[in-house]
């Protein structure tokens, strides 16, 4: 048996390299996640090592002490004082550290990781490259840094403590330069060493937090308990004493929660991948296997028992399996330490390293083993139920049987209907619920989707009928579809397959822009105004009140305007008047008082100026009425008491549903005649911060240099810009790039599926040779051959595609909904174009997967394929 | 298509098929194997022929040049007065779509498509319209009456082969050809096969040609064309059984 089941797969090697590629891929996407998160903890652990390399012991008090803030306190001679103390301990090395700030040469006034070293400075992780170990009142520098600030041996440092009341930058001589941290934590920063002594000097009030040593005889081991009872003696509540080895994998472990976490988001992925590969390769099997069927019934009669022909058929998928897993295996060391190694000297980064281990090799393997055992179990099963007399039979009569599962239909309602329910509270709930809800919806999404995918049977077979009856008009299109539905089980896994891929791809989408229009909406409603330049803040006044505009304060005019509507970026702006304020600015105004917190401006343009600078979806205020930014008058207000120009008071009605920028009100329309056409008093004006200049964004330039723009050409500060574009363009770029890495990693799957129809396509094809001959004789020409082949394909791809797409949507817009219930208004918001793309891609692959089966059916002349057995 | 170009006394005209040297030779160099060898034959019109010899005589291979399923490696060959050789595969599929018909042994229906929407198949291909009162008349001659809405495998070996020869008559080809269509039928149903066969050739002036190694099934034809090692070896003109079971005697005692 064992010979024929490796000559069977020799035999079929052609049929069997599709579903070796189907594992490969899902096998070689799970191998590389768990590479992945092993190689983020080596690397991890290549970063804090380098502190721990040249000692053997590695005490971490662990209690935050201050040397010489009074109470009880630490220095680093009491902390080292149990190490010198202890005989087998030849030398030690005290590390107290903090983030301070300092003059680097021609880089400025830097945040810099200080280290004070108090004892043997030879153990100190950083190993030196040029010059000594700093004395008093000098330091060392990391190499790249000096570089970097064109300093060298002998040049001075400015350092002083951060943030202390009183900045006593000091001198320091550099002694020497040392190799770059590599300690993820202290990353980017320069980073200066000098001695505790110089440190107290300045009174920069480093903490040590390690304290290292080495060892002439004995391992941290033989010390620790002994150690920790000396520290605890000292007064240490938990202090630890390790190896460096046991310092460096706590340090990752508590790195690397983050990490686990990772590996586990991308292991679902390939979990996804790998239920499709699943579905691949059982269909393929299963084709593989009813095309055997003579074969199978021909070892029967010679005598092979049920049970032999099911191991025979088992034996060839583990064969199978293992060399898709083996070749995986190599593509997924391949690229992930291809990967490391591309990224580490792309950045020069050489502790980013690959980190190796043997178990995610075995992992691969058993799950290589699984997935095809899993696979082939039913078609086996399928295969010991031929009767020997099928050898017998004149031909092939492949007659497609319906048996569909009533159980499975029923069952698969059942999810869908239970799902749909669930899905729905998950929408209707309310802001309190919101976290119920979304785990509602979640949950109702999850039965529902292996609902859909247990009707798969139905449900595909008749999304292929509907598509192909615009076809049935000529006899190609009408065989096309009769043929994608011949083996109606077989279409519906290999749909069933993209479809899975094809939903999660599209209910990404459509949740990620639906969620993003929403976001938008809602941005839009508190920030109506992208961006927003103000000549002087309300505070601004406090200490001229006498002058006109404050003192030396910028008041914003039209030629302003002018300026930052011509700016890159800038789609629109306008020079936008106060009109009136609240009474307290006139009031703040009269007094010269410095109080002015009820002052606020009232914005008033009329609404073509007001459309043209404002967020697109924004509301305004109806005539008469006025809208109200946030923090500008309490939610629950009704009326607003305003000031105009004319002195009076006038109380207008709020409009709720309009939108003013945040700390100002907004009027339009007639409101504007209403208020007195006349200047505001200068006084007044000012006290509410001027006229502004409002602008709309086009996305074309980020939001930081824009910013920097506008303060250039109206000469403010970046206090007197705000708005929504910064906010706005942060939160759709993680929106879009959560997308994209989601996207990708989805595509897997969908790469996947698309194999499996592509072989599924070829299995028919050659299955049908004959009856392609026989079209061929009648008057069949070798182009409609191959149209009929495509559209074929074409149909059972497009059928998929259409359902996931539909699904997509539903599952995309439940899910945006439910995760964004706390906001007000819902955007509907469908990427048309990328959901077309998603279309195209499945279709136009099946097709051009149709393009070898079908050239060679058309190759082969009418007499040859009729020959054919 | 020439629908209506068939005289209904075959006698006095052209031939519907005619050969000139054809040559079929496999392969290359000390290979080589010579299926056909510089044979001339002719076919008239209106008649049902049949062509005979031992195994590896070659009649499969003559008849699939005739029929343009497969291209001589040299000599003439015209088809209903229009030269065939030479015409490149769309133009040949154009040819045998409009103007051939066939019936196989096996494997002749699509086994999606229904009894009926089989015999339409040719027509359709074509994008032409069938002469509904020639196929109702094929319809009765069929004996089918209910089933034609049914797909092959719900039909006998009989009743398939039957739908086969009706969907080869329906679009009146200058010819049909049928290769073995008799092979896997017991008698009776290869009677009523080769019955249909004949009445076509003899009420509707249909050129019919069969290869056959049954001389039962030759004999119904009004020709038989005997072949030998590639070569001609005779023919005999309304034939009896036991006349053409000496005949291919004598070719196999030859050998």
């Amino acid at each position: 048996m064992n010979t024929l089941v490796k000559a069977n797969v020799v035999a079929y090697r052609r049929r069997y390299v599709a579903v070796i590629a189907a594992i490969t891929i899902g096998v070689a996407f799970l191998t590389a996640t768990l590479y992945v998160g092993t190689s983020i903890k080596s690397t991890l652990g290549a970063s804090v090592g380098q502190t721990y390399s040249k000692s053997d012991v590695v005490v971490q008090p662990n209690v935050n002490m201050q040397e010489g803030d009074g109470g009880k306190t630490f220095s680093a001679k009491q902390l080292s004082k149990p190490l010198e103390d202890s005989s087998s301990v030849s030398q030690t090395l005290a590390l107290s550290s903090g983030m301070m700030s300092a003059e680097l040469g021609k880089l400025g006034t830097q945040t810099v990781l200080v280290t004070g070293l108090e004892g043997d400075a030879s153990l100190f992780g950083q190993e030196l490259t040029e010059g000594k170990d700093p004395g008093l009142n000098e330091i060392t520098v990391n190499k790249d840094a000096a570089t970097r600030a064109g300093l060298k041996v002998g040049d001075q440092v400015k350092i002083a403590s951060f943030g202390s009341t009183e900045k006593t930058f000091k001198s320091l001589t550099i002694s020497g330069l040392r190799a770059d941290p590599q300690d993820l934590s202290g990353a980017g920063y320069p980073a200066l060493q000098l001695t505790s002594q110089t440190a107290k000097d300045l009174k920069l009030g480093l903490g040590v937090n390690m304290l290292l040593a080495k060892i002439s005889s004995g391992s941290a081991a033989d010390l620790a308990p002994e150690l920790q009872e000396q520290y605890k003696a000292l007064g240490l509540l938990d202090p630890t004493v390790s190896s460096p080895q046991e310092a460096v994998s706590a340090t990752v472990a508590e790195l690397s929660g983050g990490t686990d976490m990772l590996t586990w988001v991308l292991g679902a992925f390939a979990g996804i991948a790998l239920v499709v590969t699943v579905i691949v390769v059982s269909n393929t099997f299963s084709v593989i296997l009813a095309q055997r069927t003579r074969e199978l019934a021909l070892l029967r009669t010679l005598g092979a028992r049920r049970g032999q022909i099911r191991r025979m058929v088992i034996g060839e998928a583990l064969i199978v399996g293992l060399i898709g897993g083996l070749v995986g295996l190599v593509l997924a060391l391949g690229v992930v330490w291809g990967g490391v190694a591309i990224v580490s000297s792309a950045f020069d980064l050489p502790y980013i390293t690959f980190g190796f281990a043997v178990w995610p090799l075995v992992v691969g393997v058993i799950v290589s083993l699984l997935v095809t055992v899993l696979a082939s179990a039913r078609p086996a099963m399928a295969a010991t139920r031929v009767s020997p007399l099928a050898a017998l039979r004149p031909q092939e009569t492949v007659t497609a049987r319906s048996s569909r599962g009533t159980t499975r239909i029923v069952i698969g309602l059942l999810l869908v209907i239970c799902g749909a329910v669930a899905m729905y509270f998950g929408v209707t709930g309310g802001e309190d619920t919101m976290a119920t809800s979304f785990a509602a919806a979640f949950i109702g999404g999850l039965l529902s989707f292996i609902g859909v995918l247990m009707l798969g049977t139905l449900l595909i077979p008749w999304t292929v009928r509907q598509m192909a009856r615009p076809f049935g008009a000529q006899v190609g299109g009408r065989l096309a579809g009769l043929n994608a539905l011949r083996h109606p089980q077989r279409t519906a896994a290999i749909g069933t397959a993209l479809l899975l891929g094809v939903t999660l791809v599209v209910m990404m989408m459509v949740g990620a822009t639906t969620a993003r229009s929403t976001l938008n909406a809602q941005l839009a409603k508190q920030y109506p105004v992208d961006l927003l330049v103000r000549g002087q803040s309300s505070g601004d006044i406090q200490g001229a009140p006498g002058a006109d505009t404050g003192a030396g304060k910028k008041t914003l005019n039209a030629q302003d305007a002018q300026k930052v509507a011509g700016l890159n970026g800038v789609d629109n702006a306008a020079l936008i008047k106060v009109v009136a304020t609240t009474p307290d600015c006139v009031a703040s105004a009269k007094a010269a008082r410095g109080s002015a917190a009820q002052c606020f401006p009232v914005y008033g343009a009329n609404q073509q100026i007001l459309d043209s600078v404002m967020t697109d979806s924004v509301v305004l205020p109806k005539s008469g009425s006025i809208a109200v930014g946030a923090n500008a008058a309490s939610s629950s207000e009704t009326e607003i008491t305003v000031v105009g120009g004319d002195g009076e008071k006038h109380v207008l009605p709020v409009d709720k549903d309009a939108s003013a920028p945040e700390g100002s009100f907004l009027v339009s329309g007639d409101t504007l005649a209403q208020l007195g056409t006349t200047e505001l008093p200068a006084k007044a004006l000012a006290a509410a911060g001027g006229d502004g200049i409002w602008a709309k964004a086009d996305d074309s330039v980020s939001a930081g240099e824009l910013v920097q723009s506008i303060v250039t050409a109206t000469n403010t500060d970046t206090n007197s810009v705000s708005g929504a574009l910064p906010i706005r363009q942060t939160a759709s770029t993680i929106i879009d790039t959560l997308l994209m890495v989601v996207s990708a990693l989805l595509a897997v799957a969908v790469v996947i599926a698309l194999i499996g129809v592509s072989n599924t396509l070829s299995l028919s094809v050659t299955e049908r040779t004959r009856e392609n001959s026989l079209l061929r004789a009648l008057g069949l020409t070798k182009r409609q051959l191959r149209r009929m082949l495509a559209l074929e394909a074409a149909l059972i791809a497009g059928a998929a595609a259409v359902l996931g797409i539909v699904l997509g949507s539903i599952y995309g817009l439940v899910g945006a909904r439910s995760a964004t219930l706390s906001m007000g208004g819902f955007v509907i918001s469908m990427p048309w174009l990328w959901i077309l793309v998603v279309l195209a891609i499945a279709v136009g692959a099946a097709v051009l997967a149709s393009v070898l089966p079908a050239r060679r059916a058309a190759k082969l002349s009418p007499v040859e394929g009729l020959a054919v057995e | 298509m020439s629908l209506d170009a068939h005289p209904q006394a075959p006698a006095a005209t052209p031939s519907a098929v005619a050969a000139q040297n054809l040559t079929k030779t496999y392969g290359t160099g000390p290979m080589a194997v010579t299926a056909l060898d510089d044979v001339s034959v002719a076919f008239e019109r209106g008649r049902f022929t049949a062509i005979m010899g031992p195994s590896g005589s070659g009649k499969s291979t003559l008849m699939h040049c005739l029929a343009t399923l497969d291209t001589p490696t040299s000599g003439a060959l015209s088809l209903g007065g229009t030269r065939v050789d030479g015409l490149n595969d769309d133009a040949l599929t154009t040819l045998r779509r409009d103007r051939v018909g066939f019936v196989f042994q096996a494997f002749n229906l699509v086994p999606t498509l229904t009894a009926l929407q089989n015999i339409l198949l040719p027509l359709e291909l074509a994008g032409a319209k069938p002469d509904n009162a020639w196929l109702d008349e094929l319809v009765r001659r069929l004996g089918l009456g209910d089933r034609l809405g049914h797909k092959p495998h719900e039909l006998s070996g009989g009743q398939q082969q039957r739908v086969a020869v009706a969907r080869a008559l329906l679009p009146r080809p200058d010819v049909v050809f049928g290769d073995e269509p008799t092979g896997n039928l017991d008698s009776t149903s290869g009677a009523e096969v080769l019955g249909l066969l004949q009445r076509s050739a003899h009420e509707d002036g249909q050129t019919v040609i069969m290869v056959t190694h049954d001389p039962v099934a030759a004999s119904a034809a009004d020709r038989v064309v005997l072949l030998k090692d590639g070569r001609l070896a005779g023919e005999i003109l309304n034939p009896q059984v036991q006349q053409v079971s000496d005949a291919l005697a004598q070719l196999g005692a030859i050998q």
